[in-house]
Parts: structure tokens; sequence; C-alpha cells
């Protein structure tokens, strides 16, 4: 008897030097983390957009699909949807041309690299709130920098100043500007990731098979570097559909909601209007679409995977 | 053991994983502990000398736009009135922007501060509060009734309670450039003569400012301007009256007075636009409250002296006008101090008088007797800003020409939605932008208002 409780306690003294039990200890914090600060917001956001509930009454009584049709049957939401759309796609396909440029152009050896790596990674490192204030001045309607540029260059005059944040067109070029602009350092370093890992014998083995130039770029470089390509991208895609701080500060969906983003509209519907339960219908319409997004990417990547 | 081969021996020496996550365990639970009991551990120093504390009390309000409103504020009254009472008075200040999210964030949580101070008063937020309706009749018990514009801000006719308590509001004159207008020899008497005035103001290089964006000095200055026309969102019994032929010409009027004498820049601004669009000496009139004639007054700027301000432009329907702002204090339920922050805002209240000279005439008090207009005057008529007692006309401006969010009706959750979703500032910007005609901004946009309103009368706040 004495023998088996001895045994018995020597197992659970030991029970932490096996590598199952110890990985589950040792993960079980991260995952508890991120179980309260992702999962539970996640449930209760998705319980609020079957409910009625408003800023001054969580609870809320349950409605069923009421807020995602009314949200379908809202223009200004249809149009919020498309505006992601495009200020996602777009501001993502410059990332995916100027981050693939840059980062070829970084992974030569010339005098000063690490300056210029640098000096690109900034935009990366700032705090995108004082940024994008930092460009509401830029686009400023009287001071404008861009404005006094052009002034100078003779493109515009003061009587036919360009209106960056204050007609349609413009205010969304202008938030897709600097959506790109932030997401751009983040790509490069992947990209750059990416073209590094290229062995050197492949780029030989091409040379000698005579590929140069485009070919060489489209037939080895490329798929070589898209897994971790595609990495990038999927984050991009992410980030811009679900942030919404570049078109909150620079122009808070105006000009009559034409630059009115899901994201926007919906805090704009459930902390601004106080209605919770609606503002989360609209901003769980972007959870299928990107886990799509998400899921689509990472099989994708599978298959693109150069073994 | 054989240890000559420098191997380190497997025995007592040896840290394990178990030990490691054993003494790792331990430790980050004594921190845990020992930062628990930490608040407990020191009785603190004694806050007032010689008293017993009753309590603490927590303010969150903005940062004036006055700053030597929130000298007095923080580093006067709240001291003294701390002392008197035996309560420590903490005071956050955050940007007016940021007071809707986290009132949001402090409901969420219902937890928060004793008083929260919101720059309009949260009439969603009606479930959330406890009725001040004791707090007002404190107040009036010691100076005189409240304000319609305060009451009609701050109570609900249909579930009979006071959600807030206002305590000051603050008046929406138009500030104009006299000189620029001497010079095409008109003045804003009327929203026609602005109309008149408009294109030869733009011409020498000084547009009218009113703004058509998604931000509050736009939505201000528009429903005040579309009241004057003889629309409303709402009637006395908060039903909705958008669509009419009196709203329609109003925002057809506005089209042709942004074609004729404004900028496109209106359409792409922010709540500072319209104060630098002055500043930067472009400006020859905008509708704001008076710290867009006190920044450049403390700045010398060149034309600081021919800046006057008027009431609003009289329009087809009269001379109405909206508060530029409104102080409102609210009390959660879950507030740990109540009866603190309930003393602390009637004591305000009652004594607004230092609270308006500090805010340098910015804040009007919600309940007239605490400072009356009679005496407002006087300390306006004192100010030394030239032209000589330009600060007068405020008194006149607050008493006949200053109503509430809603008017004439009550200032409620359906017209802050209507108000947070900047609607009236949509309906006239894509008119004056072309996108649509005056009717069908004006139906679609009633039409959006109609929905806010039924959906609010369902939920009994309407």
């Amino acid at each position: 008897m004495r023998v088996e409780t001895g045994v018995r306690r020597s197992r659970y003294r030991y029970a932490l030097e096996r590598q199952g039990v110890l990985a589950t200890v040792l993960i079980s914090p991260a995952v508890l983390f991120i179980g309260a600060l992702v999962g539970v917001p996640l449930v209760l956001a998705v319980y609020l957009s079957f409910t009625d509930a408003t800023a001054g009454s969580l609870s809320g009584n349950w409605v069923g699909l009421a807020n995602f049709r009314s949200a379908l049957h809202d223009q200004v939401f249809r149009d919020a949807l498309w505006h992601t759309f495009l200020f996602t796609a777009i501001s993502q396909a410059v990332v995916i041309v100027v981050a693939g440029l840059l980062a070829h152009a970084l992974v030569r050896s010339f005098r000063g690299r690490w300056l210029i790596r640098f000096v690109i990674l900034l935009p990366w490192a700032a705090p995108i709130a004082l940024t994008a204030i930092g460009f509401l001045w830029f686009y400023d309607p009287q001071a404008s920098i861009f404005t006094w540029f052009l002034e100078h260059l003779h493109i515009t005059s003061p009587q036919n100043r360009p209106n960056w944040l204050g007609t349609p067109h413009a205010a969304m070029s202008s938030i897709i500007t600097v959506q790109a602009w932030r997401t751009i350092p983040f790509a490069t370093v992947i990209f750059l990731a990416g073209v590094s890992s290229i062995p050197q014998e492949v780029d030989d083995a091409a040379a000698m098979d005579g590929a140069t130039g485009l070919r060489k770029f489209w037939h080895v470089s490329l798929p070589l570097q898209l897994p971790i390509a595609l990495v990038a991208v999927l984050f991009g895609i992410v980030f811009t559909a679900t942030d919404m701080v570049v078109p909150y500060i620079l122009t808070n969906g105006g000009p009559f909601n034409s630059t009115q983003v899901l994201t926007t509209w919906a805090f704009q519907t459930g902390i601004n209007a106080g209605n919770i339960g609606e503002g989360a219908a609209i901003a769980l319409f972007m959870l299928p679409f990107l886990a799509a997004v998400v899921v689509g990417m990472l099989v994708f990547a599978r298959r693109a995977e150069v073994t | 053991m054989d240890t000559t081969d420098g191997a380190t021996p497997i025995g007592s020496d040896r840290i394990t994983r178990r030990d490691l996550i054993k003494k790792a365990g331990a430790g980050a639970l004594a921190l845990g502990v020992a930062g628990a009991a930490a608040p407990y551990s020191f009785a603190g120093p004694l806050r007032h000398k010689g008293r017993w504390l009753k309590g603490d009390l927590s303010i969150i309000q903005w940062v004036h736009f006055v700053p030597s409103y929130d000298d007095w504020f923080d580093k006067t009254w709240c001291v003294q009135w701390g002392q008197r009472n035996d309560v420590q008075v903490n005071v956050e200040h955050i940007n007016n922007t940021l007071l809707d999210t986290r009132a949001a964030a402090e409901v969420a949580a219902q937890s928060g501060h004793d008083l929260f101070m919101n720059l309009h008063p949260m009439s969603s937020y009606e479930d959330q509060v406890i009725n001040h309706a004791s707090i007002v009749h404190e107040i009036e018990r010691k100076v005189g009734k409240y304000s319609d514009l305060g009451r009609l801000s701050t109570y609900n006719p249909k579930t009979k309670k006071y959600f807030a308590v206002s305590d000051n509001y603050v008046p929406d004159p138009v500030v104009w450039r006299h000189d620029l207008w001497n010079d095409v020899g008109e003045s804003p008497a009327t929203w026609d003569d602005v109309r008149k005035a408009a294109p030869k103001l733009k011409q020498h290089g000084h547009p009218i400012g009113i703004g058509q964006s998604q931000e509050l000095d736009s939505n201000m200055a528009l429903l005040a301007f579309l009241m004057c026309f003889g629309g409303f969102v709402q009637d006395e019994h908060n039903r909705p009256t958008l669509y009419t032929k009196k709203t329609v010409d109003a925002v057809k009027f506005m089209a042709d007075l942004y074609k004729r004498g404004e900028d496109s820049a209106i359409f792409g601004w922010n709540p500072a636009s319209n104060n630098n669009y002055l500043y930067a000496g472009t400006a020859s009139m905008i509708l704001n409250a008076v710290s867009a004639t006190r920044t450049p007054e403390d700045l010398n700027l060149p034309f600081s002296d021919n800046l006057w301000i008027w009431p609003i432009p009289r329009g087809p329907h009269g001379r109405l006008g909206l508060e530029h702002v409104m102080g409102a204090y609210s009390i959660w339920k879950f507030a740990k101090n109540k009866e603190n922050a309930e003393q602390f805002l009637a004591d305000l209240c009652i004594n607004y008088k230092q609270a308006t000279l500090a805010s340098k005439l910015y804040n009007f008090p919600s309940f007239p007797g605490a400072f009356p207009f009679k005496q407002i005057r006087k300390a306006a008529a004192a100010d030394k800003h030239k032209p000589l007692g330009k600060y007068t006309i405020l008194t006149t401006i607050a008493e006949k020409y200053t109503h509430n969010i809603g008017y004439p009706g009550t200032t409620n959750a359906a017209m802050d939605e209507v108000f947070s979703k900047y609607l009236i500032p949509q309906m006239f910007a894509q008119v004056s932008q072309g996108k649509l005609d005056a009717n069908t901004s004006v139906r679609d946009t009633n039409s959006v208002v109609k929905d806010i309103y039924a959906k609010w009368k369902q939920r009994g706040k309407i």
C-alpha cells in the first residue's frame, strides 16, 4: 500500500518532466490570456449583435437577425461595405507594388543601405494616431504643405486649390495614400526577408540557364518568395479592413459618408449614437469575410510553398 | 557518481523544470499578494489637516477652451470645496472629442468617475444614471428656476427623469470682420444680407466660413440656420418634422450661399477649422463661441479689434440660435461616491458666478439666478477689448436667441443619434456639392430620421 502511494506521488512529482504536461502548463497562460482578451469580447460582440442593446442598457432584448437586416437595408452601410473593399484593395495593391520594388532595391549592397532601411521603417514605428494627425495638417484646407508645393510648382493656383479631404474622390484617395504609407514598411521587411532567403545557388543556376530580368523574376524569384510575401498581404488586408484610425481622424467618414468604412460606421452607430447592438452587427459583418480571406490565403500559401 | 569528466551531476544541485516552475510560481504569488496588499499597508498622509476624511470624489471633464477656467476649477474651486467638505477631489481632464467614448467605456465596465461631464446631455445613457431631480430642486431652492434651455436639455418628459444637470451653456454668436464687411457696405443682420455680401467678400479673398462637414461646429451652425428658415428636426412633442418646404428652401439657400461665397474647404473641416480660417485672416464670418475672439485678443492678431459679435442673422422664420455647447454633469448609478457628487454639483451650480468669470464669459449659468444677466452684462461691459462693450451682446444672445438641440422639443436620445450621425451636415453638403437635389436630400434624410425616432419610441425613451 505504502509502496503504491509512493509510486503515485513520485509520478505526480515528475509529471512536469513529461513533455506533454509541461507544454500544456507553459502554454496555458497564453491561451487563457488570449481567451480573456480576444475570445470573451468576440463572444460578447456576437451576443450583442443579436440584441437591441444600447449604450445605456447593455443587456438588451434578443432581436434575432434584425440588426443585420436593418444594416443591409441601410444605404450608408452598403456604401461603407464598398468603401471598405476599395480602401483595402487599392491600398494593399499599392503596398504590394511599392514594397516589392523597395525589397528588391534594398536587398542589394550599397553605401548607406542601413540608413535607407531605417528611414523606410520609421512609419511603422511611429504611433498611427500621431501620424494621422500629422497628415491631417498636411491635408489642411488652409495650410496644406502638399498644396504649397503644388502652387510653387505652378501645378495649382490659390484660386484653384485642391481640397484633399473635402470632396469624395480626393478624400478617399487621401485616406488610401496614408494607409498605404503606413503599411509599406511592414510589407517591405517581410518581402525583404523573402528575397534574402533565396539561396545564391538558385540565382546562379537560373543565370546559367539564361534566365534574366523579368523571366527570372517571374519563374524563379516570385515563386520562391510568394509564400512569405503572402503573409505580408494577408496581414495587410486584415489590418486595413479592421482599421479605423486613418479614416476616423482624417475625414470622420465625410464628406457625406463618402469615406465611411465599416469600422467607422460601426463606431459611429455603436458608440456615438449609442446603438451597441447595431454597431456590433455592423462590425461583425467583416468577420466571415476576413475569416474567408485568412483561410484562402493560407491555403494558397500552402500550395505555393516551395520545398 | 563519477564527476571527474566535468559533467553536471544529477542530484540536489540541479534545477529541474518542476523546481523552476515551483520557484517561479511562488515568486509570482508572493509578488501578487504583496502588490494587492500594498494599498492597505499604509494609512497614507492626512489629506486635510485636523480632519477625518469622509471620502473621495472623482470627476472627469473636458479640457476647457479657455484655460483660465481649468485653473480656477482645479486649483481654487475643487480645493476649497474639498476642504470645506472633507473630501479629496480628483479631476481628470480629457479632450472633448473623447468624452463619448469614455462614457461608453465606463458604462460597459460599470465603473468610473463619480461625476461625468459631457458637452452635451447624455440622453442615451438615461438608464445608467440616477434621477438628478433632487439636485435640480436643491439648486432651485437657493438660486431660483432652472432655465428652459437647461430643463429642455436634461429632462425627459416621457420618463419624468432628469438624466443630467447642466451647469452651463455657451452662446453661439456670429463672429464677423467689421472691416471686411464695411468694405463691401454690408453687415450680417439677416441671412439675405449674408447671401448678398458673400460674393463680394469672396472676391476680396474673404469667404464666409460656415462648415458643411461631419463635425460639431457644422452640425450646430446648420441646425441653427435651418431653424431660422422654419425647418425643425422635431416638433414640441418630439415627433420628426424634417421634410417640409421650409427645410428644402433652407438647403437650397445654403447651397446657393456656398456657390456664391464659400470655399470648398468647408466640406473637409474639423471643429478647429473655422477658428483657424478666422485666425488666418481669411474668413469674413463664422458661427462660433467667444473663444474665437478671445484667441485673437490673446495673440494680438492685427484684426482682433475688428472682430464683432452679433446674434445669428435673422431668417424668414426669425432669429433662432443654438447653444454652442452645453456642460452637463451626470452621476452614474454605479458611482461610488454619489452623495459627494450630488453635493459638489449643487454647490457648483449655486456658485456659478465665479465659474462664468473664470471662463471669461464663455460659460453662462444654466441656473440664471446664480449670476443674473444684468450682472453678467455689467461684467461684459467692463471688458477692455475693442470695440468696447462688444461682449455685452452675449447676454441678449443667451437670453433671447439660444435654444436647445431638438428645439422646440426636448433634447432626447433620438435627436442625439441624428446629431451624432451628422445627418444634417450631410443633408446640406450633398446638395451643395451637386450630388443630390434639395428635395431628394431632405426626403432621404427624413426617412432615416423617422426610422431613428421610431426605434427610440419603441424603446420608451421618447
